[in-house]
């Protein structure tokens, strides 16, 4: 008798609680994916080397970027925040397997429903450009990368080395750190989604690291003259920045 | 009542069979009652502290403001008596196979807790193959310790150096029967963890107490901090080298420095080749360091950013201490480094004058806090 008392006050427990589940909308789950391409050829770090402009080639051993304010756009108008900041970081993509895999954030509980797109900063918000370390307990995303001369965040780093002369030889050591509030820059991409209770989308980001160093023809960084820049020289910086944000696309 | 000690009548009471069973039953409950009250008063007699009554006092942190926050596992608060118990264990050589060889034996307070050796010396005097790492500032430290990062936690890593052959060389349930039978750490470990008994002390709560102390090891008040505070000024040459430090001038060279060694702990914890081993290929470093851990090829050669904070205490530098001074160390990044394919880009040839670099050490040295190593706090408990 008391067997059969516990059993249904078990069960009932069990029915009370998956009820109280139901009535809670569980959202869904959006995967943001980013792969690096070097011109359309998978971007992997130290393996590779990347034909470039005038003849040379580059070997890359870093390049990572901040996102801030990551938010997803509803058709009223009014927006889904996803995340606050997040460090993208090609450091650890060592083989084409892990290129092709790419850098993945994820965000869960998102309300179902339509959405026109997702907007992103590009680089550390103002806001959180005036925090430092010191604000954060690690693993942060903004618990280093900090310029304590600057008093500001290294929104983009790239380093790596090139061979300026064509003969297989990767003498010149290249590092391009930029990050500055007025070359932080938001951008917009369209894109109808619908999201569904319990669902998964997945976006898939590219940015091709070639279109950040060159535009083509005769604009681009010169590793024969210039290897590196820390947020120095402005026609660099800004260079860089500006070409960052075309060549973040969405797929 | 009486009637239960009435002799006649508890005969006649127990002539009838149900009353026998009756008896039977209470005799058994009355032993286990007697049981039970010899148990209790065994217990309340024995000098072991009761349990439930224990409680440890929090550790007052002060973490400095402008550090990032440290990392506290949940399973190991700071409290008063955990410190004091790693404390104590820290500069006790009784962890080691001879008796000879502390974890103070290679951190001297005096060298911000690093040893003046190139390589380590263990019992036996056996050499280690690195030098000893200075621990100012280790509880910060969230990617990995030891040079190629291979524990993760300070917890971890306490556990290593006593069953190191060339560090204590001992063996940890040794050193728990010592601990155990030691007319004082019991009584530590009942304050720090509320033992009930001697038995429980195992490694790795004398790893855990270890980590506690580690993590007080806290060193924010060099000059540098001062000034950032307000309460001190640089000199000219100070001045100047802070700027070359962090590349802060386009009228002074650029030290490349501050890349990696990044404030507030002049370190960003992380792993780089920085050009001081000569190789052919990449699989050729007698070291391999964090390569040896990962067995990543790219990693080979790569050794953890030091921190610079006390960094005129503690010489030699690098992890084989192939530098005995840091006008060494300049003279190695100002050349640029040896090639490789994993050579960290940011170290490469510099311009230096010879002012650039005295004025660069100039600025190293205030790194130096003289509050941390006379901090009676972090002195051998032994030796007061």
């Amino acid at each position: 008798m008391i067997k059969k008392l516990l059993f249904l006050l078990a069960s009932s427990g069990l029915l009370l609680a998956a009820d109280c589940n139901d009535n809670e909308p569980i959202g869904s789950v959006l995967e943001i994916n980013f792969k690096g391409t070097f011109d359309n050829a998978p971007l992997v770090m130290y393996e590779s080397a990347y034909p470039y402009e005038a003849g040379m080639a580059v070997k890359l051993q870093l390049f990572q970027f901040y996102l801030s304010d990551i938010v997803l756009l509803k058709e009223d108008g009014s927006s889904v925040p996803l995340s606050d900041v997040a460090l993208i970081s090609f450091k650890d993509i060592l083989t084409p397997a892990a290129a092709a895999q790419g850098i993945t954030l994820n965000t869960s509980g998102i309300p179902a429903g339509h959405y026109t797109g997702l907007r992103m900063g590009i680089g550390v918000a103002p806001n959180l450009n005036s925090t430092s370390p010191a604000n954060y307990t690690p693993p942060h995303p903004l618990d280093d990368n900090y310029w304590s001369a600057s008093s500001g965040y290294v929104f983009i780093k790239i380093e790596g080395n090139a061979d300026t002369s064509g003969n297989g030889e990767f003498p010149a050591k290249l590092t391009f750190h930029t990050g500055a509030n007025d070359i932080y820059k938001e951008k917009t991409f369209q894109k109808h989604m619908e999201l569904k209770d319990g669902a998964l989308l997945q976006l898939n980001f590219n940015i091709d690291l070639k279109k950040v160093l060159s535009k083509g023809g005769s604009d681009f960084l010169d590793f024969r003259q210039v290897t590196q820049d820390h947020n120095n020289n402005p026609s660099i910086y800004t260079f860089i920045a500006t070409n960052f944000y075309d060549a973040l696309s969405l797929e | 009542m009486r009637f239960l000690w009435n002799k006649q009548a508890f005969r006649l009471f127990a002539q009838n069979a149900f009353n026998r069973k009756l008896l039977s039953v209470c005799a058994g409950l009355f032993f286990c009652f007697c049981a039970a009250l010899f148990m209790v008063s065994a217990t309340c007699s024995s000098d072991a502290p009761e349990k439930g009554a224990w409680s440890a006092t929090p550790y007052p942190l002060k973490e400095p403001e402008h550090f990032v926050k440290m990392l506290m596992p949940s399973d190991n608060p700071l409290t008063v008596e955990g410190v004091d118990l790693g404390r104590q264990l820290f500069f006790d050589p009784l962890l080691s196979m001879n008796g000879a060889i502390s974890c103070a034996s290679c951190h001297l307070p005096q060298n911000a807790f690093s040893d003046g050796k190139a390589f380590s010396i263990g019992v036996n005097g056996q050499q280690g193959p690195r030098s000893s790492m200075a621990l100012a500032n280790v509880g910060y430290y969230y990617k990995g310790l030891f040079w190629d990062g291979r524990s993760k936690s300070l917890e971890d890593q306490a556990l290593i150096p006593v069953r190191e052959p060339h560090e204590m060389n001992s063996d940890w349930s040794m050193v728990e029967l010592k601990l155990r039978n030691h007319p004082k750490y019991p009584e530590l470990f009942y304050k720090a963890f509320g033992i009930a008994e001697p038995k429980e002390i195992t490694r790795f709560l004398a790893a855990k107490a270890i980590a506690q102390f580690e993590r007080t090891l806290i060193s924010a008040n060099a000059k540098y901090d001062q000034v950032l505070a307000g309460k001190a000024t640089f000199t000219e040459a100070e001045a100047r080298g802070r700027m070359i430090f962090f590349d802060a001038s386009d009228e002074l060279p650029k030290s490349e420095c501050g890349h990696c060694h990044v404030d507030p702990l002049f370190t960003n914890l992380d792993f780089f080749n920085n050009g001081i081993q000569q190789v052919s290929s990449l699989e050729d470093f007698p070291d391999k360091g964090r390569g040896k851990i990962t067995k990543i090829k790219y990693d080979n050669g790569k050794f953890r950013v030091p921190t610079l904070r006390n960094i005129e205490l503690t010489a030699p530098y690098m992890h084989d201490g192939r530098f005995k001074t840091l006008d060494e160390v300049l003279e190695h990044y100002i050349s640029g480094g040896h090639s490789a394919e994993n050579l960290n880009p940011n170290v490469r040839q510099l311009n230096f004058t010879g002012r650039d670099k005295s004025d660069l050490i100039a600025f190293l040295k205030t790194l130096t806090d003289t509050s941390f190593i006379h901090n009676p706090a972090f002195k051998n408990p032994f030796t007061e």
